[in-house]
């Protein structure tokens, strides 16, 4: 890289750290630092869902799958997200935004108690660690500065936790405005060079088989299921639920989706069709790394620069907001109500900063100690949908209230059941290396089964639907005494 | 796929440029945190 390269590199990191003591001044309460006092406003919350959301494991992943198989990455891989997005953003989020929660586990604690908020709260502390994106930019600054991994990881993490600890969500969000606009702008500036200098979209149907433009692919059926239910996940999204109460109103948000959708599916095409592009140009390079020598060959000195903060800034974007909400879950899920949820707000702040930075200790300990981390996205979001879903979803839409006992038994018993499948085909089945996954073979009367790693979350959600309906069938009706007591440490917070 | 691909790069670059002139109006306008009106 050019000087200037670097030059553009540097004021990136130095701005964001500067904001955040900026915004630092202004935190006085919890719910100041992790809602932003509930005052978002429409062009923030585009900005921080787009750039949260999607990291490098959707930039290097997506691309990854375009390179290999074509559109299908766009297809089945990202388009059931823009569905459930609406679903959403029509549906969940006014019925959120009436019950003034502050994360998701507070949704579920409302309706059964303490119990199912701390199994939500460790799935969704499980989900939140950002290990992939931790572990991307330590290869990205290794691949393009020099920086040995080990370091990067450190350095990365190190700069994402500075500004988080001091300003909050509104310092992650404001810093995200400025992630959204370098990550958005350098796409689509380095699509354009990049198709110009390959010959376009003619030269890609010259040089690629027919199958890299057919929308299925060449997956089997049962993958493109799971790819689907996989976008379920939007629904009990712990990033998603923190904007939706951080908001200022209602519309805010809703307009924020649906701008948000409209990018997000812009960015993924693109991403898709630079993996093509590279595939077609003959690129000899892992299929992760294909997006990134592309646009690095055809990029200028300074836009080069703009484009490798970009990639910086989408790990960055979701490395700071997932963090928060891991030490949020450890802090505000966790202890408080274990210890009786009597803490004083200054201690509650004080609390979650400490558990940030122990999340991203944690974090960045599994990011060194996995020299491999495929199919990890898989795990964390299968955790969150089999543990949170059902419950969540029954708390928000059933005309009565549910038993405390369904949500206790429907999230432990997903959460059990996609733990199991994991062990079960990670201990097992046999690597392939055609669908880089794990697959269990069994062999029932005389008939072979192959359940995949990736199919944990098909046997988990019956289960956890029908540990509800037991629940409801067999548990008490709930004593408001437990739930009075949970609604009101969550109400002392938020007039704190 | 041609043109999707073109409207996908216009949204990219004219949407985030227009997203971003946004907040920054809306700041100037509301400050960082927005004040009741």
């Amino acid at each position: 890289m050019h000087p200037i390269d670097y030059g553009i590199v540097a004021v990136y990191i130095l701005g964001v750290l500067l904001l955040g003591a900026t915004v630092s001044r202004r935190i006085t309460t919890f719910r100041d630092w992790f809602v932003a006092g509930g005052r978002m406003s429409t062009p923030i919350l585009v900005c921080t869902l787009v750039s949260t959301y999607y990291g490098l494991d959707v930039l290097f992943g997506a691309s990854e799958v375009g390179f290999v198989d074509g559109v299908v990455s766009w297809f089945f891989y990202s388009r059931p997200y823009y569905f459930t997005i609406v679903i959403a953003a029509l549906l969940f989020a006014a019925r959120l935004r009436r019950g003034s929660f502050l994360s998701l586990p507070d949704v579920v604690a409302r309706a059964y108690g303490r119990g199912t908020q701390c199994i939500v709260a460790l799935a969704s502390f499980v989900y939140a660690l950002p290990i992939l994106a931790i572990m991307g930019i330590g290869v990205v600054l290794d691949m393009l500065l020099g920086i040995p991994f080990a370091w990067g990881v450190v350095l990365g993490a190190a700069v994402s936790v500075v500004y988080t600890l001091m300003g909050g969500l509104l310092a992650d969000a404001l810093t995200d405005t400025v992630q959204f606009t370098l990550m958005c702008v350098a796409l689509g500036v380095g699509a354009a060079l990049a198709l110009n200098a390959h010959g376009g979209i003619d030269a890609l149907h010259a040089a690629l088989p027919p199958s890299y433009f057919e929308p299925r692919g060449t997956y089997p059926g049962a993958i493109l299921f799971v790819f689907g239910i996989g976008a379920l996940s939007v629904l009990v999204e712990p990033a998603f639920y923190q904007r939706i109460f951080a908001a200022e109103s209602y519309r805010a948000i809703l307009t924020a989706l649906g701008v948000g959708a409209v990018l997000w599916a812009s960015f993924d095409w693109i991403v898709t069709l630079l993996g093509m592009v590279a595939a077609a140009a003959g690129y000899a390079v892992e299929p992760r790394a294909a997006l990134l020598a592309l646009t690095l060959d055809v990029l200028p000195a300074g836009l080069k620069g703009m484009f490798v903060a970009g990639v910086i800034a989408t790990a960055m974007s979701t490395i700071d907001s997932y963090l928060l909400i891991a030490g949020g879950n450890l802090a505000y899920d966790i202890y408080r109500p274990i210890a009786g949820g009597n803490i004083d707000d200054a201690t509650l702040l004080r609390l979650t900063r400490y558990a940030v930075a122990t999340a991203s200790i944690v974090t960045v300990g599994f990011a060194l100690f996995f020299t491999s981390m495929v199919s990890a996205w898989v795990f964390m979001a299968s955790i969150l949908v089999s543990a949170a879903l059902v419950p969540t979803v029954a708390a928000l839409f059933l005309e009565r209230p549910p038993r405390p006992l369904a949500g206790l038994l429907s999230s432990s018993a997903g959460l059990a059941v996609a733990a199991l499948v994991f062990v079960l085909t990670t201990s097992l089945g046999a690597w392939d290396d055609e669908w880089g996954t794990r697959i269990w073979t069994l062999t029932v009367n005389g008939r072979t089964i192959e359940i995949w790693r990736e199919y944990a979350v098909l046997f988990a959600l019956p289960v956890s639907v029908v540990a509800f309906l037991v629940g409801q069938a067999f548990g008490s009706p709930r004593t408001d005494v437990a739930v009075a007591d949970v609604a009101t440490s969550t109400a002392a917070v938020e007039a704190s | 796929m041609k043109l999707w691909t073109w409207i996908s790069i216009g949204v990219l670059v004219l949407g985030s440029l227009a997203v971003f002139v946004w907040f920054l109006v809306d700041v100037a306008r509301r400050g960082i945190v927005p004040r009741d009106e």
